[in-house]
């Protein structure tokens, strides 16, 4: 009885410290994170590549993001991050701080940024492509609202 | 609510309370804890090892992974409970393998077995849910509730 107690007492407080953290992310550094897996993609594609690269120079200086990939179209932009492992529990404000930040970044394009596994890959695969050959600006622009598509389904 | 029982009883019943729980053996709480916690967690290690392979080898999201996951563990669930393999590890880790959705699956499927004597509508067919029904109720019940304090907070309380 006085240890059941106890513990439902020392689960409670543990919730309560759990719940207190404030601001998510660190400020970003000065430095580039140079651990971040990233590539900048060519800029000589049908749709210049240029915002996704430019994204990718920003998120590159926090501390707790561990991937990015991105790719644009001239009308939307697609980004994918991937956290530091512990930091997974703060991971719907990150996502939704750092969603604001890009937003204020590309105002002329829609923003949609993701922290899901599923679309790093995807994403990852089509920069490979895009690395490889020049895509026609209206496969590009199908392929990337496919993933963006993809990216908002829900069960 | 026990305690008030307990002094309104006659003074045999209460010195036999006594003489009772000082030879009971002691539940060992904490050990059932750990046990729990590590079957427990080996349950939804497996689980997670599952949907990382539908995110890998099929078209799902993290958002999306979850049904055919479930499904998987349920499928894997009831092979087991068929084979009489589960109730082992229901006795050896308790709640570890009971809170799980697996063992949801096992409370629906062990009672379909239970009952398939009496034939499949009045022995399976009122039978299965017998233990799922009642999470089924205040699984939906709660939901309702939750819901419903959401929706006033938000037009009311302008959160």
């Amino acid at each position: 009885m006085q240890l059941g107690k106890w513990l439902l007492i020392s689960a409670f407080l543990f919730t309560l410290i759990g719940c207190g953290t404030d601001s998510a992310l660190d400020p970003p550094s000065k430095q580039r994170n140079e651990d971040i897996d990233l590539s900048e993609i060519s800029t000589d594609q049908s749709i210049s590549q240029e915002p996704s690269n430019r994204a990718k120079d920003i998120l590159s200086h926090y501390d707790q993001i561990t991937t990015i990939k991105a790719v644009n179209s001239d009308k939307e932009i697609l980004i994918a991050i991937e956290i530091k492992h512990m930091e997974r529990f703060k991971l719907a404000k990150i996502r939704e701080q750092l969603t604001k930040e890009m937003k204020e970044e590309f105002d002329n394009l829609k923003v949609e940024l993701s922290t899901d596994k599923k679309i790093v890959m995807e994403l990852d695969k089509l920069e490979k492509n895009l690395k490889k050959q020049v895509y026609p600006k209206k496969d590009l622009q199908k392929k990337l609202n496919k993933l963006v598509e993809f990216s908002k389904e829900q069960t | 609510m026990a305690d008030k029982k307990k002094k309104n009883a006659p003074p045999d019943a209460q010195e036999y309370q006594a003489f009772q729980q000082q030879r009971e053996v002691q539940r060992p709480i904490v050990k059932n804890c750990i046990k729990a916690f590590f079957v427990g967690g080996f349950i939804c290690f497996i689980g997670q090892i599952i949907s990382t392979f539908y995110i890998y080898f099929f078209h799902f999201t993290e958002q999306t992974v979850g049904n055919p996951t479930v499904a998987t563990l349920i499928f894997i669930t009831m092979l087991f409970t068929g084979f009489g393999f589960y109730d082992r590890i229901g006795q050896f880790a308790g709640a570890g393998s009971a809170v799980p959705v697996t063992g949801f699956g096992n409370a629906v499927i062990s009672a379909a077995i239970e009952h398939r004597t009496e034939g499949f509508i009045l022995g399976v067919g009122t039978n299965m849910f017998k233990l799922a029904g009642p999470v089924i109720v205040y699984g939906v019940f709660s939901a309702f509730v939750v819901a419903l304090i959401k929706t006033i907070l938000i037009q009311w309380g302008g959160l």
